[in-house]
């Protein structure tokens, strides 16, 4: 038997479910007659068949013989049968952990039953006094939550594998979603005597439309085990805005804790579905490892991504981000409302001390707190999100002028900062490349108070709006007609 | 007054079995631990008629604390009742080998709890 019948037989063979028959002492003989073996698609002696050459033996997995092949035949069965071991491995390793999920759950469902089990039992007998019945009825209740919140980690588990999840679309506030969390979490972590942090920055916009519910549960996911994880010292939540684009806006939320921390080999499956970072996380703390699964499924569904950094006995910090709409209405107030300028902290990098000092003077007169330097050495090393706007003259060495330019844009610090790209010789190209490098103005000098607060204005309206644009003198002349 | 520790790191359940106890027939003084460590530490500073343990829990897991009955002598010949959600053969034979007395699963009843302690207490 040869070619395509073969290929036929093969092709019913290489059924990826089909548990090949153990290697019998017939198709070991029946194997010494050939020239070549190929077991579980590795052919031995290597590989170099040509067309017409001698006849192979192709062995499967477990050395099931699965017929007599040459040329080009033989290659594309070495592929099938390739394809097929890698699709057996992976339905073995994903039956396998099914079967461990499955053991979980069902301890994770006995607890909780135990407790209503109990507490039915106690709260019916007479003899049990009516104070103690009461607190037994409490605890019925609380198991029967946990239950609940078992079940629903199961099924929205069982909706995101199978696509069948979708999100939900409404206005909420941020803030209030925030500060909501960071309460409850606040109160466990006092109980066990940890330090809870929260920090939103003003920057943060609050009026977003998605799904509050959902993002509440990643929240919820990750302090959750971060309280759980840590016996003493912190736990904190952090929100930052990462990029605004149009009418959308992405976040970055952190959650920190100076808990057990995850080994490193760990930190790629935590994850996975029905995986916990080892068995005796899960012999100690419990869990059903759904919760990670379902987190990182939820962040994607947002249009974000998660992602961990971890050191055993040294905690995690978990990170995640999303996409969310803003609202029109929000959008709109923010486009009217006037930019505040006082108490901004303003970077200042020029090697021209007169220059300098005289726009610090301008800056401070307009109530910014500017802080100056005078090469782009210190501007880099000073430099942070910390910093609501910078100027930068190109005067440090043109050269250097849009490297450090470049600096901050590779860094992501424009997001946070806006620079305004300052010179006394424009050149040609200069426009071009603040536009590459993200510069949100170029402005050649001298520097009018008037020019500064315009421009400075314009900068940061079109910042708050996600607008990316260069303000240059030109287009302050042409709004200043428009508005006339 | 025959004493017995029981130790759970749920505390629900430990209120549940306390209070199970305490309708026992006998009069019973009954301590809590919350984890194996607890246990342990507990045990260091009291002696016990009997004790009632569970695996999965932090710090120190159940079949650990077992270990560490066996292999001490005061603590060597003390009645170990495992009360556990571990249900599988595996673990009631590893649990068995490590020297427990008895093994009552989750969920249970509480008829069934009461058949293990009648043969210590």
């Amino acid at each position: 038997m040869g070619g395509p019948d073969l290929l036929d037989r093969l092709h019913r063979l290489l059924d990826p479910l089909a548990e090949p028959p153990a290697l019998t002492a017939g198709d070991l003989e029946q194997a010494a007659g050939f020239d070549a073996v190929v077991l579980a698609g590795e052919r031995v002696p290597p590989t170099g068949v040509p067309d017409g050459g001698p006849p192979c033996l192709v062995l499967g997995e477990g050395g099931i013989p699965l017929g007599e092949l040459t040329g080009p035949w033989l290659m594309r069965a070495l592929a099938w049968e390739a394809e097929r071991a890698e699709l057996q491995g992976r339905l073995r390793n994903s039956n396998r952990r099914a079967e461990e999920m499955l053991a979980t759950v069902s301890h994770e469902l006995r607890s909780p039953m135990t407790v209503i089990s109990m507490a039915v039992q106690l709260a019916q007998n007479p003899a049990t006094p009516p104070e103690k019945r009461e607190r037994h009825l409490k605890l019925l209740g609380e198991s029967v939550q946990a239950l609940h919140t078992l079940l629903n980690d199961i099924l929205d588990y069982s909706k995101l594998d199978s696509g069948r999840l979708e999100l939900s679309e409404v206005d909420f506030g941020l803030r209030a979603l925030l500060e909501n969390v960071a309460q409850g979490y606040g109160l466990v972590c006092e109980r066990k005597g940890l330090d809870f942090d929260f920090k939103v920055p003003p920057d943060v916009p609050d009026a977003l439309r998605g799904d509050p519910g959902r993002l509440r549960q990643v929240l919820v996911n990750l302090l959750g085990n971060a309280c759980k994880f840590t016996d003493k010292g912190s736990v904190s939540l952090a929100a930052s805005p990462l990029a605004r684009d149009g009418d959308t806006v992405e976040l970055q939320f952190t959650v920190r804790d100076s808990g057990i921390g995850i080994a490193p080999a760990a930190q790629a499956r935590i994850f996975d579905a029905y995986v916990q970072a080892d068995k005796d996380i899960s012999r100690k703390f419990g869990g059903t490892g759904l919760g990670l699964a379902i987190t990182r499924r939820l962040v994607e569904l947002m249009g974000g991504r998660i992602w961990v950094e971890s050191r055993l006995g040294g905690g995690s910090a978990f990170h995640f981000t999303c996409r969310l709409a803003r609202q029109p209405a929000a959008l709109a107030r923010e486009d009217l409302a006037p930019v505040s300028l006082s108490g901004l902290r303003a970077l200042v990098a020029d090697r021209n001390r007169a220059s300098s000092e005289e726009l610090l003077a301008i800056l401070a007169d307009l109530g910014l707190q500017p802080e100056a330097v005078s090469t782009a050495s210190q501007a880099a090393k000073l430099a942070s999100p910390d910093f609501g706007v910078a100027f930068l003259d190109l005067d440090l060495g043109r050269a250097s002028g849009f490297d450090l330019l470049d600096q901050f844009h590779t860094k992501g610090l424009l997001e946070h900062m806006p620079v305004l790209v300052t010179t006394s010789a424009g050149q040609r190209g200069d426009a071009a490349r603040c536009v590459e490098l993200g510069a949100s103005a170029y402005l050649t000098r001298p520097l009018a108070p008037g020019d500064v607060r315009t421009a400075l204005e314009a900068v940061l309206a079109d910042h708050r709006a996600g607008r990316k644009r260069l303000v240059t003198r030109h287009t302050l002349r042409e709004e200043l007609a428009a508005t006339r | 007054m025959k004493s017995v520790l029981l130790v759970d790191d749920q505390e629900a359940i430990r209120q549940l079995v306390r209070d199970a106890l305490e309708a026992w027939p006998d009069q019973l003084e009954v301590t809590e631990a919350v984890d194996g460590q607890d246990a342990v530490d507990t045990m260091n500073r009291q002696t016990f008629d009997l004790l009632i343990l569970d695996i999965r829990m932090p710090r120190k897991d159940g079949y650990e604390v077992l270990e560490w009955v066996r292999s001490n002598s005061a603590t060597a010949e003390l009645p170990v009742i495992m009360l556990t959600a571990e249900n599988e053969d595996m673990d009631i034979v590893k649990g068995a080998e490590l020297g427990a007395t008895s093994y009552v699963t989750k969920p249970f009843n509480l008829d069934d709890l009461f058949e293990a302690l009648k043969g210590y207490l």
